[in-house]
């Protein structure tokens, strides 16, 4: 029979002392598929040291049974470029987990040279000899068969493998589980905390329910969709029973890595009860702790944790979220967010009436609900599915794994077909005694700081790191490490040299050469495509090509890659550093336009015009003279019109954007190294930021945007902004006596337990503020419903100095205004010279006056601190600073003053 | 004003001016009020630093003040207080504000008050500031950049204040007494300039005088900004036997008599803690009286020692509140005076009884 299937994972088991290749995959139509594959053995090379024999005796005397084969083969050597094949040994085994005893016996009895691909992983080992990748399409030839080892619809033992061509994906079957423990105080522990409940959500539905929540124990008055048991063991056994019933390919849950399963896991063991989550029947799930993280395999399924994907995407900068909490996070993406009851309240409500156990469910299921729509209406596994199919790892490994693994994977199978040995990861004691080479960076030109209100284009090299790989032949295969080789060779503007493409093509500007015209026809069949779906996978398709892609430079680069060398690392960053200061130099020496910033591969260049469609068209003349000048090497293309820019600093700057997408020009505001969200912001501190960047960038005022400023600090001041803005929250991530030191949080806690006698508990999210006082800011934060119904003046210059400045500091510090104006002292006839101009010479703030005529109090020269009355030490209370006069003429240490009646003497 | 703007003024009323007095005039405001604004004033051929002189005893050139100076003045202030304080048996277990911590639960600390409002209090002393609760009841008198000591109780990291201990007076303070027959009266607020003036008032102020002896005559608020009915007044009191002790008093000043140390002052500054405190004149006094300052808040405009009591005197009298009162607080004769306008009543003290009575210039 022929059988096609997407693959999902892929894994061996030991039949008869022989290892069987497991392949998990899913029907067209929905079915569940194992096929297993017989008849293929791991393997390893090694290059011995003319003594052949002496393996072969030492093989024979110690491995017996277990290394069936050893073959002389002629094989490419991975690192320089070599002319000719070298003959090296091909060691087959019968148990893939035993490789490493065999190569480490024959390189402590030093009869080799080197050993390579010693640490394939089997499975990959497997998949790369029969071409096939993770989540392809492959179409296996063999007899259905029963099995009692793996839980699935059809079983099949196959003779044949081979890879078929299918763009769509099948649908997959997600079921989304979320845990309440029940712990009466601190963190829960596994040992004894039992699970109160388990709450489950499924996509397509399961026995016409979408939800389901399982309790353990019995509770009246409960709505549909939820099942009660006596006990924990008794849910524990229908939990396992829905899993095997609905059969998900996808495990869903939020931070389940870290706590549900994990949990889960523990719990089934307190109850004696199997822990087969996955679609063996033989293998348990494991849960292996890595560092900090869990990491957790479950076989045939795969385990997403929307926790870790929101955070990759804020990693990566897709996404911007203050908080990671999973109400805050659906309240950003989903608009809907968490019912409201806090981590410390689960236990009242669970021993609570039943009207509150019933809530307590409800809460739970929500949790699961919310997980499992994050992850489905936001498309965030789209870009996995597509990775899989070009790196050719399963899924839950390109999930979990980074881009090393996904990089090596390609270069496995193209150093194969090439007839070259890749070799073996270093090992954590060659580590330690590898010299790290330094990695010299990109190019990044010194910026124009300011604000800029002529148009700038953006011009950038398109894939420029796999562009200098593909046009210098740049490979460890084509390096050349011997000066006297004589042969046709490109050297770079680094100084390295390799082989001419006409002497040989180097594997890795193969693949990216391959990658990048994939991802040229994949973004054309895009742009031509009106299929919503088909859209929606093409352009997951063309991200993980172009990850793919821009993955090989840092690999080279990467300490701990098999092909880690620091010579092509800087080769790459070095053409890089060439051609940008070459491209600057085209442009300013051929049209005298400025180059206001560049970056890597992007340069910013100021065009002197009103029109965007003018500066548009005059950038699209200096990408022709950069292609022309550039031709061979690397493309240059024009990305975007930036209508108005402020350069903060390198790599930090803001613009108004505009981009031509089917004719017509799009807006947006483009942030780059410029923070706007932090977790320990309060909301006004991002409010602030956002408008005085739009009103730079919009309307190009800094007049407007000062005096906004200046009244939002009065409004502080007069305590009229609302307390909701104020809030700082932070997470009780442990039990209050675990904290070394004050946090105001955790102060915050300790106080309401003393006050109310409950607080928030570990788990949960304290909101607070900071009042008045001259306390340590640990000991000033306060719960802001108590605030408001005890009318707490809040501390106001917390507020503007740790909150709402900072980020502005920098912005308005480029336009020429100083943190004390904003403050309120110092001079005030900067708006007269806004109407002027926009830069004034630093420093003119601190100017010092002989004299002055009133004051209106003291401020520092130091910090700026203002005080009504003169500090009683004579100097400043915050640095120590000199005390001076204060008044709207300006700073002085001299009072003129008539001294009627002794008025103002001592 | 400028020098020629000076020297015109005087040009056109017929007068010349010497080098010495134009640099004078010109840089002091206070005497260009006082000369150049009085429509009325008699001038001599040539304005000398002499003429000037005689209007000078109340004011003073501008001057260049450093910050260092205001500092002292905080720090006197301080440092005095303190001193009288460390003693006082109410404020046990003192320490230092930077010692404030959860270990000390009773303490007590000296500072001046930086803020106050809503039943918190910001204290400051040499070592730092620290935030403390107070009751309404408790914080009632309380008056910013005043020096005080405070007995706190420390609760849930919070400073609970439980006794708030004044400077003050001593207890056992015995009255001055002067070893001679001899009396006293402040009178103030004579506004002779003013159209409501009372000539009556002063007719029979003036002859009442005349029927006095061993009175001294302390005159002071104001009088009149016109040259000529000073002149007047100088020259009716010089023909009784009474003695003319002080005219002029800007702020405040202390004088003796015998062994009598009296203080005047201008009461301006009384009106807002009156407002503050809803209380009469007489015990706004009383209260200031115990925070031995009778102006302890420091603003811009005023930023000195002048109603810092350090030393304690007998008789403080007060103009500019325009209502007449009179009380005694340990042992000090405190008054407010009425005015010529409305309400003519001053009190005489005889100062070797330090017996008190009062006179009413409108039935008199």
């Amino acid at each position: 029979m022929e059988l096609d299937f997407q693959l999902l994972d892929c894994d061996y088991i030991n039949l008869g002392n022989k290892p069987v290749v497991r392949l998990f995959g899913k029907t067209k139509d929905g079915k569940s598929v194992c096929v297993f594959f017989r008849n293929y053995s791991p393997y390893f090379y090694v290059l011995p040291k003319n003594n052949f024999e002496k393996i072969e005796e030492m093989i024979t005397k110690k491995f017996t049974g277990l290394v069936t084969k050893i073959e002389n083969v002629q094989k490419f050597l991975p690192k320089g470029y070599q002319v000719q094949k070298q003959s090296i040994l091909k060691i087959t085994l019968n148990d893939p987990s035993r490789v490493p005893e065999v190569r480490d016996s024959l390189q402590s009895e030093k009869l080799v040279e080197g050993v390579y691909e010693a640490d394939i992983l089997f499975k990959y080992r497997f998949m790369a000899d029969f071409n096939i990748s993770g989540f392809n399409w492959i179409r296996a030839t063999g007899i259905q068969t029963r099995t009692s080892t793996v839980k699935v619809d059809i079983v099949v033992e196959a003779t044949e493998l081979k890879e078929i061509d299918n763009f769509r994906n099948v649908d997959l079957k997600y079921m989304s589980f979320d845990i309440e423990t029940i712990s009466e105080e601190g963190a829960p522990d596994p040992r004894k905390d039992i699970i109160g409940m388990i709450s489950i959500s499924f996509s397509p539905h399961y026995n016409s329910q979408t939800s389901l929540v399982i309790v353990s124990k019995i509770s009246p008055k409960l709505n549909k969709n939820i099942k009660v048991f006596q006990n924990e063991k008794e849910m524990l056994q229908e939990f396992l029973q829905i899993l095997e019933n609905y059969d998900p390919d996808v495990l869903v849950g939020y931070n389940i890595n870290n706590f549900d399963l994990p949990y889960i896991l523990s719990r089934l063991k307190e109850n004696n009860l199997h822990q087969m989550l996955g679609r063996c029947k033989q293998k348990p799930m494991i849960s292996r702790k890595i560092g900090v993280q869990y990491r957790n395999v479950a076989v045939g399924r795969i385990i997403v944790d929307a926790y870790e994907l929101i955070k990759e995407s804020i990693r990566k900068g897709n996404l911007r979220l203050k908080r990671l909490g999973l109400g805050d996070v659906s309240k950003e993406l989903l608009n809907d967010t968490k019912m409201d009851i806090s981590h410390s309240e689960i236990f009242g409500h669970w021993h609570g009436e039943s009207e509150q156990v019933a809530k307590l469910i409800e809460y739970a299921r929500k949790d699961s609900d919310l997980a499992l729509r994050l992850v489905l209406e936001k498309g965030f596994l789209d870009k996995f599915f597509e990775l899989g199919k070009v790196s050719g790892l399963v899924l839950q490994d390109c999930l979990d794994g980074g881009e090393a693994q996904r990089v090596e994977n390609i270069l496995l199978k193209e150093f194969d077909k090439n007839e070259y040995v890749l070799p073996c990861k270093p090992r954590e004691e060659m580590l330690e005694t590898e010299e790290m080479q330094e990695l010299k960076g990109a190019l990044v030109l010194e910026p124009k700081i300011g604000l800029h209100t002529d148009p700038i284009v953006y011009l950038d090299f398109k894939s420029m790191y796999p562009s200098i790989f593909i046009a210098y032949n740049i490979c460890p295969t084509t390096l050349m490490t011997n000066e006297n080789m004589n042969v046709e060779s490109i050297t770079t503007p680094y100084g390295t040299k390799f082989v001419s493409k006409s002497v040989k093509t180097g594997i890795m500007p193969t693949i990216l050469k391959k990658l990048i015209d994939e991802r040229d026809k994949v973004r054309a069949e895009e742009k031509k495509s009106t299929e919503k779906e088909v859209k929606r996978l093409l352009e997951a398709k063309q991200i993980a090509l172009k990850i793919m892609t821009n993955a090989f430079y840092g690999y080279t680069g990467y300490l701990r890659a098999r092909l880690y060398i620091p010579a092509i690392a800087n080769t790459i960053t070095g053409c890089g550093r060439f051609l940008i200061n070459k491209t600057k130099h085209i442009i300013e020496e051929k049209t005298g336009y400025e180059v206001v910033y560049g970056d890597t591969d992007s340069i910013m260049v100021k065009i002197k015009t009103d029109a965007i469609e003018t500066a548009f068209d005059i950038g699209k003349n200096l990408e022709s003279l950069v292609n022309t000048e550039l031709t061979g090497i690397i493309q240059m293309k024009i990305e975007k019109i930036f209508k108005s820019l402020l350069i903060l600093s390198k790599k930090r700057y803001t613009g108004l954007a505009y981009e031509k997408s089917n004719g017509e020009w799009k807006e947006d505001l483009v942030m780059k190294g410029i923070e706007t969200v932090r977790r320990d912001w309060c909301n006004a501190a991002t409010k602030t930021l956002f408008e005085v960047l739009n009103i730079l960038l919009r309307e190009q005022n800094p007049k407007k945007a000062f005096i906004y400023i200046k009244d939002y600090v009065s409004k502080l001041e007069r305590n009229e902004i609302p307390i909701d803005d104020l809030i700082i929250t932070k997470s009780i991530s442990k039990s209050l006596s675990a904290y070394k030191g004050m946090q105001p949080h955790v102060e915050l806690v300790k106080k309401m337990k003393k006050r109310n006698g409950t607080a928030p508990g570990v788990g949960d999210r304290v909101g607070f503020v900071i009042v008045k006082g001259m306390q340590l800011l640990s000991q000033r934060s306060e719960d802001p419903e108590f605030v408001t119904a005890n009318k707490i003046p809040l501390d106001s210059k917390y507020y503007l100095e740790s909150q709402i400045l900072p980020p502005l500091e920098r912005v308005f510090e480029v336009i020429g205004i100083s943190k004390s104006e904003l403050m309120g002292i110092g001079r005030q006839t900067l708006l007269k010279e806004l109407f002027g101009n926009n830069h004034r010479v630093n420093g003119t703030t601190n100017d010092v006056k002989e004299s002055i005529d009133s004051f209106d109090g003291f401020v520092c020269s130091k910090c700026n601190k203002f005080y009504r009355r003169i500090p009683l030490i004579g100097k400043c209370l915050e640095c120590q600073g000199e005390i001076l006069f204060s008044s709207p003429q300006g700073k002085s240490r001299n009072l003129m003053a008539y001294t009627y009646g002794n008025n103002l003497k001592v | 004003m400028n020098k020629t703007e000076i020297l015109n003024y005087f040009l056109r009323k017929g007068a010349q001016i010497n080098k010495e007095a134009l640099e004078e005039l010109e840089n002091n405001q206070y005497l260009q009020e006082v000369i150049l604004k009085s429509t009325e004033m008699r001038l001599p051929p040539v304005i000398t630093d002499d003429f000037l002189k005689q209007y000078k005893n109340t004011s003073s050139v501008k001057e260049k003040i450093p910050v260092k100076n205001l500092s002292q003045i905080l720090d006197y202030r301080y440092n005095f207080i303190k001193n009288i304080l460390i003693n006082n048996p109410q404020l046990t277990n003192l320490i230092s504000i930077n010692r404030i911590g959860d270990k000390i639960k009773q303490f007590s600390v000296i500072g001046v008050v930086t803020e106050h409002n809503n039943k918190k209090l910001v204290i400051e002393d040499t070592t730092g500031e620290s935030l403390f609760e107070i009751s309404e009841e408790l914080g009632k008198y309380i008056i910013e950049d005043e020096v005080i000591g405070l007995a706190c109780e420390r609760q849930q990291q919070t400073n609970n204040v439980t006794n708030i201990v004044y400077p003050d007076i001593p207890l056992k303070r015995d009255a001055s007494k002067t070893k001679t027959p001899k009396s006293c009266i402040f009178i103030s607020d004579m506004h002779m300039d003013s159209p409501a003036f009372n000539e009556k008032y002063y007719k029979n102020f003036i002859s009442w005088l005349k029927e006095q002896k061993d009175l001294d005559v302390f005159i002071f608020g104001e009088v009149s900004t016109k040259i000529e009915q000073i002149e007047r007044l100088r020259n009716d009191i010089s023909q009784t036997s009474v003695t003319l002790e002080k005219l002029n008093v800007n702020d405040s000043v202390r004088v003796k008599t015998e062994n009598i140390e009296i203080m005047l002052s201008r009461g301006w500054f009384l009106d807002q803690y009156m407002k503050l405190w809803k209380s009469a004149p007489d015990l706004t006094l009383v209260n200031l009286f115990r925070k031995r300052n009778l102006n302890p808040k420091l603003t811009p405009q005023y930023y000195n020692n002048t109603f810092f009591l350090d030393t304690i005197p007998d008789i403080i009298s007060l103009s500019d509140i325009g209502q007449p009162a009179i009380t005694n607080y340990k042992g000090t004769t405190i008054l407010t005076n009425g005015s010529f306008l409305k309400e003519p009543i001053y009190w005489v003290i005889n100062l070797q009884t330090r017996e008190t009575f009062k006179i009413d210039f409108s039935i008199t």
